[in-house]
């Protein structure tokens, strides 16, 4: 999405929560002011959907429920270019402003998927893989801290890092022929954490 | 909220005193194997290049030496910040139909040996008795001892092994195919490159 069109979505969303966009987060008004206008300001929305790109999530559709204003729940279909997943999870947010930190924890899967066109020498992965490559799925978990931009009224930003958990079987042997001697490679299992990022827009209503 | 941080603040925290890297890749390959092809094997009326160990050298034992070139055949073995488990689960030695030998009839006991060279001469990791139900058997399948970690004994990537044949009938000397198969376990602190 270009800049400029962020820039309006961003000024629009933050317009909705009611901020002026040149401060970096309105203070929280006097109790005795905000009793009134709390009471009469409406329940925040429970539901919404959002679409997020990241790694190892690739592009990720949710449905979000908030069956109370701090936690939220969602889940959804994911997709890598290779294949279709699912994932679910859970966000805390300590506050429902128009900056708000957020921590998630998520879980995800992706079903097996023959990945042998990405098995060619020039690509650095060694042909003879090809045939570990051809039933692959994982499973990833992921911790992430972020930051929410916009109206939990409406649309929003977010931008989240953290670090991810990684669990991938490739079913098959493959064999190569290395000093004269013949190595065969049956069913490998690959673990590994790594950082993670991932950035979506979300909206509720 | 406040709970909230502070189980994730906890969560670092414990996260920050395992003894385990945080940032780290691990792979699993419960069936590695590794055949070196067409190994000579002396006749059970040969001269020993090698006593069989211990000591004393038994007469109707003939040993042989043969090396895995693990850095090449294996090399993640090799990275730098690669810690590894390497266990072996069996060794095979098959006869090959274009070799002078005709059977495996005369081996009565196989040994294998790692680190043959140490001293006390090493380690017996997978042994093997003939079965009367097979007198005459083509292949001889060796069961390996997977409780010991092979990793402590590999040298500049090298795994010596040493096959110990004892004879109860005269035995020309054989070509085979030496199947040496493992379970792997590695594991890359790759945190320790950023």
């Amino acid at each position: 999405m270009p800049i400029a069109a962020l820039a309006v979505l961003l000024s629009t969303t933050l317009a909705q929560a009611g901020v002026d966009a040149s401060l970096p987060a309105a203070p929280p008004p006097p109790p005795e002011a905000a009793a009134a206008p709390e009471a009469a300001k409406p329940d925040l929305p429970r539901f919404g959907f959002s679409a997020d790109v990241g790694a190892p999530e690739g592009l990720a559709l949710s449905a979000i429920w908030r069956p109370v204003p701090y936690v939220r729940l969602f889940g959804g279909p994911n997709w890598n270019y290779a294949a279709l997943g699912f994932h679910a999870g859970a966000t805390v947010v300590p506050w429902a402003w128009a900056i708000s930190p957020t921590l998630s924890v998520e879980g995800g899967r992706y079903y097996s998927s023959d990945l042998t066109w990405l098995a060619k020498d020039a690509s650095g992965v060694p042909a003879a893989l090809a045939p570990l490559l051809k039933d692959v799925g994982y499973t990833y978990g992921s911790l992430q801290l972020g930051l929410e931009l916009g109206s939990p009224r409406g649309f929003q930003l977010s931008i989240r890092a953290g670090l991810s958990y990684l669990s991938l079987v490739a079913h098959g042997t493959a064999t190569v022929n290395r000093s004269g001697a013949t190595v065969e490679l049956t069913d490998p299992h690959l673990q590994a954490t790594f950082p993670s990022v991932k950035a979506g827009l979300q909206y509720w209503f | 909220m406040r709970h909230a941080l502070l189980v994730a603040i906890a969560a670092a925290s414990l996260l920050a005193g395992c003894s385990d890297p945080a940032l780290f890749a691990q792979l699993e390959v419960p069936t590695v194997r590794v055949t070196l092809p067409s190994q000579s094997f002396p006749a059970s009326s040969a001269v020993a290049q090698y006593p069989c160990a211990p000591p004393p050298a038994q007469q109707d034992c003939v040993a042989t030496d043969l090396t895995y070139d693990l850095s090449t055949q294996l090399p993640i073995v090799s990275k730098p910040n690669v810690s590894y488990e390497l266990r072996l689960t069996s060794v095979s030695i098959a006869l090959r139909t274009d070799g002078s030998g005709t059977d495996l009839g005369g081996v009565k006991a196989v040994a294998i040996r790692i680190d043959p060279q140490a001293t006390g001469g090493g380690i017996v990791v997978a042994s093997y008795a003939r079965s009367a139900a097979d007198p005459h058997p083509t292949s001889i399948a060796v069961a390996g001892d997977s409780s010991v970690d092979l990793a402590s004994y590999v040298r500049s990537g090298q795994l010596p092994i040493r096959v110990e044949m004892t004879f109860d009938a005269p035995t020309p000397a054989f070509t085979a195919d030496v199947t040496s198969t493992y379970e792997l376990q590695a594991k890359v602190d790759w945190g320790a490159y950023l």
